[in-house]
């Protein structure tokens, strides 16, 4: 695949995908732009509203029906369930590391074999995540080890 | 709390590695019994191998700890000290619970000689899979991060 980069005078950033046909490279790159600017409302406390990048997340977790999503440096609060977030960001590295976790896949710094099946990340804070064994097959797979 | 999750999570692996050598115990019973024509196995023995079967769990996890890396010449060390107490354990439990009591001389040296390999079996997982494993997934993560 050919880049180019042109820059000019623009009001606003434009990025244009010239192909012969959609193929599966093309819409992998169409579905990674599009989730990038999609950004995540979050909050802390109610009333005050945070927008969060998903290159942001760390991951993000289910207790007691709710979901709370960690950034390195904060821990918020989302009205999307596990299976939207897993859906709506999957272009851009989550994945759903258990039950109640989705993580992102880019945050992750080493993996760690264990017994059983499952797998250990070490996210970039130095937090351990574990990949059960029911989701660590759709981790090897999203890795292209299967 | 934190403690209580990290104690939980160590539980799990330990009680992994307790099933496989209670399940390894069981089946060389079985075995030695079956070949002198005895198709039973007292439930007291299957407790008391559930127990060895911790006991050599507690032992693996003790001197190869999942969250420790050790240089060569430490696992060398681990590894001998492993293998004294883990075969201390099994056969002097097998001795003074009379597991294989009646047999002739030549049987114990190959249950010695299948213990042997049941231990360097694991240790190949422990050590050897594992790594390798480990290595391959951090290898695709990088691909991943980097396409």
């Amino acid at each position: 695949m050919k880049i180019t980069v042109e820059h000019s005078d623009v009001a606003e950033n434009e990025i244009v995908l010239r192909c012969a046909s959609l193929d599966e490279e093309c819409l992998h790159i169409l579905a990674l732009l599009n989730s990038q600017h999609k950004k995540l409302c979050v909050w802390k406390e109610l009333g005050t509203f945070t927008f969060l990048m998903p290159t942001e997340i760390l991951y993000c977790e289910t207790v007691d029906d709710k979901t709370f999503v960690y950034t390195p440096q904060e821990v918020y609060q989302t009205a999307l369930s596990l299976a939207e977030l897993e859906t709506r960001y999957e272009a851009v590295g989550l994945l759903r590391a258990s039950k109640s976790m989705v993580v992102n896949l880019h945050a992750i710094a080493t993996l760690t074999s264990r017994a059983g099946s499952r797998i250990d990340a070490c996210m970039q804070n130095g937090e351990i995540i574990v990949i059960s064994r029911h989701y660590a097959p759709l981790l090897r797979e999203r890795l292209g080890l299967l | 709390m934190k403690n209580f999750l990290r104690f939980y999570k160590w539980a799990l692996d330990v009680k992994l590695d307790m099933a496989i050598y209670t399940i390894a115990l069981i089946f060389i019973k079985c075995l030695a019994e079956a070949f002198c024509g005895v198709y039973t196995v007292n439930s007291l023995t299957l407790l008391q191998m559930l127990l060895v079967g911790f006991a050599l769990a507690f032992i693996q996890h003790g001197f190869f700890p999942a969250d420790k890396d050790f240089t060569p010449a430490q696992l060398r060390g681990r590894t001998i000290g492993w293998a004294i107490a883990s075969n201390i354990v099994a056969i002097s439990c097998a001795v003074l619970l009379n597991w294989f009591s009646g047999f002739a001389p030549w049987v114990a040296c190959v249950l010695v000689f299948a213990l042997q390999a049941a231990l360097a079996a694991m240790w190949v997982g422990i050590h050897i899979a594992g790594r390798v494993d480990t290595k391959q997934l951090n290898q695709s993560l990088q691909n991943f991060k980097n396409k």
